[in-house]
């Protein structure tokens, strides 16, 4: 449901009183997407706004009056927003497990050679970075081949909202958590260094402190995400070095990733998300 | 010699061969299935990594697939009752070699043996005895069949062996224990001996108890005494892979195969029968058995030394590591990035792997230089079709048996100007020279 059409099926669908709210099977993320749209895309909602070749669904979308629509938008908000905090609860609880001391108590059970398996879906939510890196930082800069034109900033993440650049601030903070630790509490690279790599948990550290740091100063800007891709200067925008923040992310991230699926993966002998198979 | 090859001996164990080969042939088809492989090795990718030479080979159209399936499912089940044998042989041969040639992310080892001793069946008395094909009068009960038949599959399970040993002779394995350090350090959360599992020591003994158990075991399961003994050495080695790899049907295979080596009657000892009194039989194509015989072993046996033509370590280059049973012997993770230059404007773009490949075929093609290069050609034409005449280089970044990372190919060659052959690829980076990491947990650590 990370589309305007599949957001309006669903309002056609609540108007209709016959919604299943199908975003509850979808991750929470494009439920998020929905959100977003439901709630900040009030151009597209008030107006038809769609026309050529309609699909039914979208047909029936045009004919539902102002007041129609927005008591559709209330139920199918109302029922996202559910969704959102019941996952987020199922996270908390996740991570609370055993009195919210969770990263501990891997590393206890890890200390005491009984590795949780979690740990793999630990390194499988950690691998979204790569995901930030591609289709957060990259596309909208042009750095990946996913835009064609010069700079594609209209591919931010969460657009309408302009929450891009809070989402990338939590997507780092959390990958940051969970290698690093936090409030006391040790992280991945606590293992890494009981298995006898001090080396590779310094180098994950030094790069985790420099993209935090180029957060840091993006957030000072108070600039949204799509504003500071346009202000980029593509032309300077080529490695770590670049005297542009929002680029020198991109290239931190990158190279962070570059550890991570390479010497990290290898320490803790993970396997790569939806990757695993029979082996010889 | 050939008056060996051609004494009688009972068919017995090859029919049990038989049926034990329907049947896990039936089991890995099944298991294809229901573990949901069907739709990510075959439907789900938008590209698929070809054999050089076998780039025509390409998918059924529409839902064809889970038809072959369909259809070599029942033709092992088929092939396990002895029901037109010879030719559900050969259909289960070129089916289930379709597959693996598909697609060069699905290749595993034991698939390859399986292909060879699909092969293999074509030419065997498989049908001779308790086999539909006797009950229905196709062919008559042969309780005696020529030893030919046995020795070539003892031969090719015996090659699986002897070769996976002979790849581990090298420095990684036997004085640096990798990639053993790095897998069974990983495992220490095994119930009861999970600690020793952490143990460097012990990493240093499984490799070398590895190494020896491979190249020798043909050996002692050739020989009448030690066999018996052996084959619970072979039981044990296998339970163990199993519970420590995730390395499918392999250890079942290779149990049931090396069964084989048993007297050809074991089957009716097993069961209590009393011995069948030796018959003569016919003996026919004497010349191009031994011709056949010969040329198979000589492929089989040079193929896994090939790898001496290139320069560099197999295992990093992994040039020839395929079809020589270079098994379980490396740990490599890559981080391969490609990056797309526009010759027109000079503009550098960077496309990940994971926005066309699947990650288990992501996670092949970063290893393995080969694969890199037809990715690269992939995405020049890609490009193409885009309106842009592109370069494209490979930034990759590999951690090879436990040592730190370091570029597996030449980031300044443009790979859409290598082209496929066999001839070895230079822009592949020489392979890291350090030492690995020692990686331990625990007290005990060397």
């Amino acid at each position: 449901m990370d589309n305007k059409f599949a957001v309006y099926a669903e309002l056609i669908k609540a108007h209709q009183q016959k919604s299943d709210y199908s975003s509850r099977l979808i991750a929470a993320r494009k439920g998020l997407s929905a959100v977003e749209t439901l709630i900040f895309d009030r151009q597209a909602l008030v107006r038809p706004g769609l026309s050529g070749e309609l699909k039914p669904n979208e047909i029936e979308f045009n004919a539902l009056s102002l007041g129609e629509r927005r008591a559709a938008r209330c139920l199918v908000l109302r029922s996202l927003l559910g969704d959102v905090a019941f996952y987020a609860e199922d996270v908390y609880q996740k991570w609370s497990f055993n009195g919210g001391r969770y990263p501990i108590r891997v590393l206890e059970r890890m200390r005491a050679g009984q590795t949780p398996m979690v740990l793999n879906d630990l390194s499988n939510g950690i691998y979204y970075l790569e995901k930030v890196k591609d289709f957060k930082l990259g596309t909208p800069l042009g750095l990946n081949a996913r835009c064609l034109k010069a700079k594609c900033p209209d591919d931010v993440e969460f657009l309408k909202s302009g929450q891009g650049l809070i989402a990338l601030r939590e997507n780092i903070a959390s990958f940051s958590l969970a290698m690093v630790g936090g409030d006391q509490q040790p992280g991945f690279l606590t293992l890494v260094e009981e298995r006898g790599r001090a080396d590779l948990a310094q180098t994950l550290r030094a790069r985790i402190g420099n993209m935090n740091q180029t957060l840091a100063e993006l957030m000072l800007t108070r600039k949204s995400l799509r504003e500071l891709v346009v202000d980029a200067d593509k032309s300077r925008c080529a490695d770590v070095a670049s005297p542009n923040a929002l680029c020198r992310l991109y290239f931190e991230v990158a190279e962070t990733m570059k550890i991570y699926k390479s010497d990290f993966m290898t320490v803790m002998n993970l396997a790569m998300p939806e990757g695993e198979t029979d082996n010889d | 010699m050939t008056e060996r090859l051609f004494r009688p001996v009972s068919s017995a164990s090859l029919a049990a061969y038989r049926i034990g080969f329907g049947l896990l042939g039936a089991v890995l088809l099944i298991r294809f299935w229901r573990m949901g492989w069907i739709e990510r090795a075959f439907t789900e990718p938008k590209f698929f990594f070809k054999y050089y030479g076998f780039e025509w080979i390409q998918l059924w159209p529409g839902q064809g697939i889970y038809l072959h399936f369909a259809i070599l499912t029942a033709v092992s089940l088929c092939l396990a009752c002895g029901l037109f044998t010879r030719v559900m042989s050969l259909l289960f041969f070129l089916g289930f070699t379709y597959i693996e040639m598909l697609d060069q992310s699905n290749y595993l080892n034991h698939y390859y043996l399986i292909a060879l001793l699909a092969f293999i069946n074509v030419f065997l008395p498989l049908n001779a005895r308790w086999s539909l094909d006797n009950l229905i009068g196709l062919s008559a009960r042969r309780d005696f069949i020529p030893a030919w038949a046995l020795y070539w599959v003892r031969g090719q399970v015996g090659t699986v062996y002897f070769f996976a040993g002979l790849a581990k002779f090298g420095t990684d394995w036997l004085l640096r224990a990798e990639p053993l350090n790095v897998w069974l350090t990983a495992h220490s959360s095994f119930p009861v001996v999970g600690f020793f599992l952490g143990q460097v020591w012990l990493h240093y003994l499984m490799s070398w108890a590895g190494f020896l158990f491979d190249l020798s075991i043909p050996f002692w399961m050739s020989n009448g005494r030690t066999r018996p003994y052996a084959y619970l050495v072979v039981i044990f080695f296998h339970v163990c892979t199993y519970l420590l790899f995730p390395i499918g049907l392999f250890p079942f295979i290779m149990v049931f195969a090396a069964a084989m080596f048993f007297p050809a009657d074991w089957p009716l000892k097993l069961f209590g029968q009393s011995k069948e009194p030796a018959r003569g039989i016919k003996i026919q194509w004497r010349g191009p058995v031994v011709a056949g015989l010969a040329l198979w072993f000589f492929v089989q046996w040079t193929m896994p030394f090939r790898n001496l033509l290139y320069p560099g370590n197999v295992l990093w280059t992994e040039e020839a590591m395929r079809f020589s049973w270079k098994v379980m012997i490396r740990e490599k993770n890559t981080e391969t990035i490609f990056r797309v230059k526009d010759l027109a404007t000079e503009e550098t773009r960077f496309v990940s792997p994971s926005a066309y490949l699947l990650r288990h075929q992501e996670i092949e093609m970063s290893g393995s230089p080969d694969m890199i290069l037809q990715f690269a050609h992939f995405l020049k034409q890609e490009m193409k079709a885009k309106g842009r005449d592109v370069a494209v280089y490979a930034d990759t970044y590999s951690s090879f048996n436990g040592r730190s990372g370091k570029p597996l190919i030449d980031p300044h060659v443009d790979l859409t100007k290598e082209r496929e052959s066999f001839r070895p690829k230079r822009w592949i980076e020489p392979a890291p020279e350090t030492d690995p990491h020692r990686l331990s947990i625990g007290a005990f650590a060397l």
